[in-house]
């Protein structure tokens, strides 16, 4: 079993490959890989989140199909939430909670593009999932038992600590060219819609849905 | 008859790969860095060149842990080594540009020193995981000696002892490095991986980073821009 796994790995490595080769002399289909930074306008701040989108540019170039994913993580993002604990309970003697944040999303893009002068523009519009919540930080990472706080977290927050949702996000991105042909860098912004998404924090599910983010980004692409 | 069947596409897909083995090097890297999992790491890697198109190899990495999980429980002190087998594979290249696919599944050995906390070093709770990364890799010759790398990597770890669990999954990272060509025979080269992280209901890593710096020996074939390409490593 593991050696025809094995195989079927190399053989589809190998035409994979092949095929690619192929394509790129002919040009028919393009790839791209772009990395970004981003800002997410939240409802009291604003919040940091790293992603990219990859995937491949069809159509001469005029449509990119891919993956869009970014997230906006407790580690980058130093603010932090409070809330009372569920039913009165109390963590390390104490009701009130001390909260940080984490939210990723992954999905499917695609996006239309065309040229203006030198500058590209492109319509990304992406669907997915998102998934997020909200953790103990720090010392409060330790549990006073041993357990895992995940554990804890569940318990103090009724179990709504974390939640996923369906994810839908339109933008419009420049591209400005750099004197290396295959390299730009540009910034876009988005907006972004998160459906089914509720926690014990946030029961309204409003907190990542109808915001605005930006991005900054370097994009990497055949041309 | 399924062996037979399975050596023998080995074999040809082996044979395809080693004609036109117009470039084949060998490649030693020698890397020390620092992640929020170590306090310090050190990399071993050889790679070898098999053709323009593709390069395989293995890597030995030693972390002296400062955030790492056990059944999804953090320690602090431990040992933790892993033993992994990149590989990448030439998907497109136009002039200075190219990109390259990625794997690299490797076996993480890790434990923690004095588990029970009993102040006495008597005692050890080992930990074995399966690792997975994939990737697409952006490679861009700015020089003749000068090589800037960048990309998506989607790495994955289960653990699958002591308890089966996912410590991190699948949430795409950046990549970067710059690679220089500092004589003949030797290149030196910075490299990091940055992105989120998310596994085992949120108890484990949140965040993941790694920087790098090193030294690339080559052998066989004198280098070319080819002998630039960075792979990520943790």
């Amino acid at each position: 079993m593991k050696k025809n796994i094995i195989t079927i790995i190399i053989a589809m490595s190998a035409i994979l490959t092949i095929k690619a080769q192929e394509v790129s002399k002919s040009n028919k289909i393009g790839w791209f890989i772009t990395p970004e930074i981003g800002a997410m306008f939240l409802e009291d701040h604003i919040g940091n989140a790293v992603g990219a989108s990859f995937g491949i540019k069809v159509w001469k170039d005029r449509l990119k199909i891919g993956i869009n994913a970014y997230g906006r993580s407790g580690p980058i993002n130093p603010k932090t939430f409070t809330v009372e604990a569920y039913n009165g309970q109390t963590y390390k003697g104490n009701r009130t909670l001390r909260l940080r944040a984490d939210y990723g999303t992954l999905g499917l893009m695609i996006a239309p593009t065309f040229n203006i002068k030198k500058m590209q523009i492109d319509v990304p519009i992406s669907y997915g999932m998102a998934g997020g919540g909200f953790y103990l930080v720090g010392e409060d990472r330790k549990t006073p038992d041993g357990a895992r706080v995940s554990e804890w977290e569940n318990k103090l927050m009724n179990g709504e600590d974390a939640a996923s949702g369906s994810w839908l996000e339109f933008g419009v991105r420049g591209f400005f060219p750099t004197k290396i042909k295959g390299i730009q860098v540009g910034a876009g912004v988005h907006y972004s819609m998160v459906q089914g998404w509720k926690t014990y924090y946030d029961p309204s599910g409003e907190f990542y849905n109808n915001k605005f983010r930006a991005s900054m980004f370097v994009n990497f692409g055949s041309y | 008859m399924n062996k037979k069947i399975t050596v023998k596409t080995c074999g040809a897909i082996l044979a395809t790969l080693f004609i036109q083995n117009t470039s084949a090097q060998s490649i030693v890297d020698v890397g020390v860095g620092a992640s929020n999992m170590d306090r310090y790491s050190t990399n071993l890697a050889y790679r070898h060149q098999i053709n323009d198109n593709f390069r395989v190899g293995f890597e030995i990495r030693y972390g002296s842990p400062k955030y790492r999980f056990v059944e999804a429980k953090p320690f602090e002190k431990g040992y933790a080594w892993s033993l992994s087998l990149p590989l990448s594979f030439k998907i497109a290249e136009q002039d200075r540009i190219r990109l390259d696919g990625f794997f690299r599944p490797g076996f993480r050995f890790q434990g923690i020193i004095d588990p029970d906390n009993n102040g006495k070093e008597d005692s050890l709770l080992n930990s074995r995981a399966v690792l997975f990364e994939a990737g697409l890799l952006v490679n861009v010759k700015l020089t003749e000696k000068l090589n800037l790398s960048s990309g998506v990597l989607l790495p994955t770890a289960l653990e699958i002892v002591p308890t089966s669990l996912f410590e991190y999954m699948g949430t795409p990272n950046f990549t970067g490095g710059l690679s220089y060509l500092a004589s003949p025979k030797t290149i030196v080269f910075i490299k990091g991986i940055t992105g989120p992280a998310f596994g085992a209901s949120g108890d484990t890593y949140k965040y993941i980073w790694s920087a790098q710096a090193g030294v690339r020996f080559t052998f066989g074939k004198n280098p070319t821009t080819k002998s630039l390409l960075l792979e990520p490593s943790f």
